[in-house]
């Protein structure tokens, strides 16, 4: 019983989110190399990743520092950070948002994990 | 000792009008920084709310910073500490200048080891505690781009040593090179470990491979293998791409890799497909995860998302294994300047739980927001979160209350600045 509701639960979303009326929003063309993240109500959004400790919070200490890996806000409520910088090589990153809530980059489709968390993953080449 | 060490670099920290600049260089840059964190956590008790703990935590770093030095201290105070104020991170760098160039220091709770492998780490990050690790360092770079660092440290009575070589990327290929080593006190101890990592990006045009080959001194069965093809993208368009991605994991029997990346007698292939769009924001990922060895973790996912005009924020993870074990996240959002809300599912096998949620951002800078779960089944299991944050520049702030069925509420309260 439990089984068939789950299932009808994803095939609800999943047939809603093929509807029509979603239509994808068209990536800004400003943002090139940045990571981008669509939550205009947030607060505060940082990225956390392999390249910078984390935010801090696997150095000395262990606090997540605030300015760490912190992303710009833009009038249309995007947060972005240019990561054109990056060394090669394979990193992880997760979106911390409200100084509190981990989330995946959800245009980026290849996961990872980091202390419990679902984080992304993106490999630099140059 | 640590007070004045802490009054040093407050004084310090004044910056060069300070102190006789005439004896310090017009190219050195000074800089400071105090970073605060403090919290307090809590229950509700008979109608009123109760703190139990408080923890405040401020570390002051002075920083100077020039072509010939990199010089850091942070010096720190814990309120739950028993010696209220100590060194908590310091390394001094002497560099050459200009290129190529030459780079020795000292360092102290710092320049941890991490290996990275192909999603996850061959050597994770908490390898070792940051707060044991002291030791010196060499580091050149410069010559055709090359980087490479070594250093040897003490921890808790282990050697530690670590050495690292990147490449510039090379047109075709980048190469970067990685040895971590720990010998205990005792050389025969089981704890004694080395793990060399060579990681080779190419690119052939039409695909990239990405390998990453590891192994360890001593006995046989001590190695491992990730390797991906990327880039191999047999649907490429204006408006975006498939891309097939083969990978393959496999190990010795006798491997003992402390991070993730790798485990003993892993025998795992694996073939993905990553939809990605160059216009707009969406992306889509299937794997197929073949165990060879096991079974165990023989597996389909998924992923899924999506940022809709209508300004829904779609996320969706779903796993299902060989074994009938299931788990699927589907989340959505929607979300305008001032408010949101969105529902999120998630299902471990025959336990589904939903949460509901709703924000508010009454300023650019503020955000409230409450969320609602509670299994679907007769348990329900209900819990409620309540959050407002804050981020008025260097600082952020949040208030938070927790409250889960067989529990009174939780409160917490938090503040982290960074003043400089």
């Amino acid at each position: 019983m439990t089984r068939k509701i789950n299932l009808t639960i994803i095939l609800l979303f999943l047939s809603t989110a093929g509807c029509s009326l979603f239509i994808p929003m068209e990536r800004p063309l400003e943002h090139g190399n940045r990571l981008v993240l669509w939550f205009p109500g947030a607060s505060s959004v940082q990225v956390l990743s392999d390249w910078n400790d984390w935010g801090g919070s696997v150095a000395a200490g262990g606090i997540i520092n605030p300015v760490n890996g912190r992303m710009e806000k833009d009038a249309s409520g995007f947060w972005s950070m240019d990561i054109s910088d990056l060394a090669g090589g394979v990193y992880r990153y997760a979106f911390y948002v409200n100084g509190y809530k981990w989330i995946r980059d959800p245009v980026n489709a290849e996961t990872a994990s980091y202390e419990g968390h679902t984080v992304s993953v993106i490999m630099v080449q140059n | 000792m640590s007070i004045s060490f802490i009054t040093m670099i407050i004084l310090l920290a004044g910056g060069p009008d300070s102190i006789d600049v005439s004896i310090i260089p017009e190219n050195w840059v000074f800089g400071y920084e105090c970073l605060i964190d403090a919290s307090a956590s809590g229950s509700w008790k008979s109608n009123h709310p109760v703190i139990d703990s408080t923890l405040i935590d401020a570390a002051v770093s002075v920083i100077v910073e020039s072509p010939e030095v990199d010089f850091l201290a942070t010096g720190a105070m814990r309120s739950d500490s028993t010696s209220p104020a100590h060194l908590r991170r310091a390394r001094g760098v002497v560099k050459w200048p200009g290129t190529p160039w030459i780079a020795a220091g000292i360092y102290m709770n710092d320049q941890q080891p991490f290996i990275a492998g192909l999603s996850n780490p061959v050597i994770e990050w908490d390898l070792v505690n940051i707060d044991s690790i002291q030791g010196f360092g060499v580091s050149s770079g410069g010559i055709l781009g090359f980087r490479g660092d070594y250093f040897i440290q003490l921890t808790r009575g282990d050697t530690l040593t670590h050495f690292n070589v990147h490449s510039p990327w090379m047109g075709f290929a980048g190469v970067d090179y990685a040895r971590a080593q720990i010998h205990t006190a005792d050389s025969i101890s089981d704890e004694n470990f080395t793990v060399n990592v060579l990681s080779v990006r190419g690119d052939f045009r039409y695909f990239k491979p990405w390998i990453v080959v590891a192994g360890a001194d001593g006995e046989e069965g001590r190695w491992a293998v990730s390797a991906e093809i990327r880039d191999f993208r047999p649907i490429n368009t204006r408006w975006g791409t498939i891309e097939v991605v083969p990978e393959i994991h496999f190990a010795g029997d006798e491997i003992e890799f402390p991070g993730s990346a790798f485990t003993a007698g892993q025998r795992i292939i694996v073939l993905g497909a990553i939809l990605e769009s160059r216009r707009y924001l969406v992306s889509a990922g299937i794997n197929g995860m073949l165990d060879l060895s096991s079974d165990s973790l023989s597996c389909v996912s998924a992923t899924a998302g999506m940022i809709s005009e209508e300004g829904v924020s779609w996320d969706i993870v779903c796993d299902y294994y060989a074994d009938g074990d299931y788990r699927a996240y589907i989340s959505s959002v929607t979300s305008d300047t001032y408010a949101s809300a969105g529902v999120t599912v998630e299902i471990i096998n025959d336990s589904t739980r939903v949460t509901g949620s709703a924000s508010v951002a009454p300023r650019d800078d503020v955000c409230a927001e409450v969320s609602v779960s509670g299994d679907i089944d007769d348990s329900l299991q209900p819990a409620c979160c309540l959050a407002l944050s804050a981020a008025l520049g260097p600082l952020r702030g949040l208030v938070g209350i927790e409250w889960d069925y067989d529990s009174s509420p939780l409160l917490r309260i938090n503040l982290t600045g960074l003043l400089k």
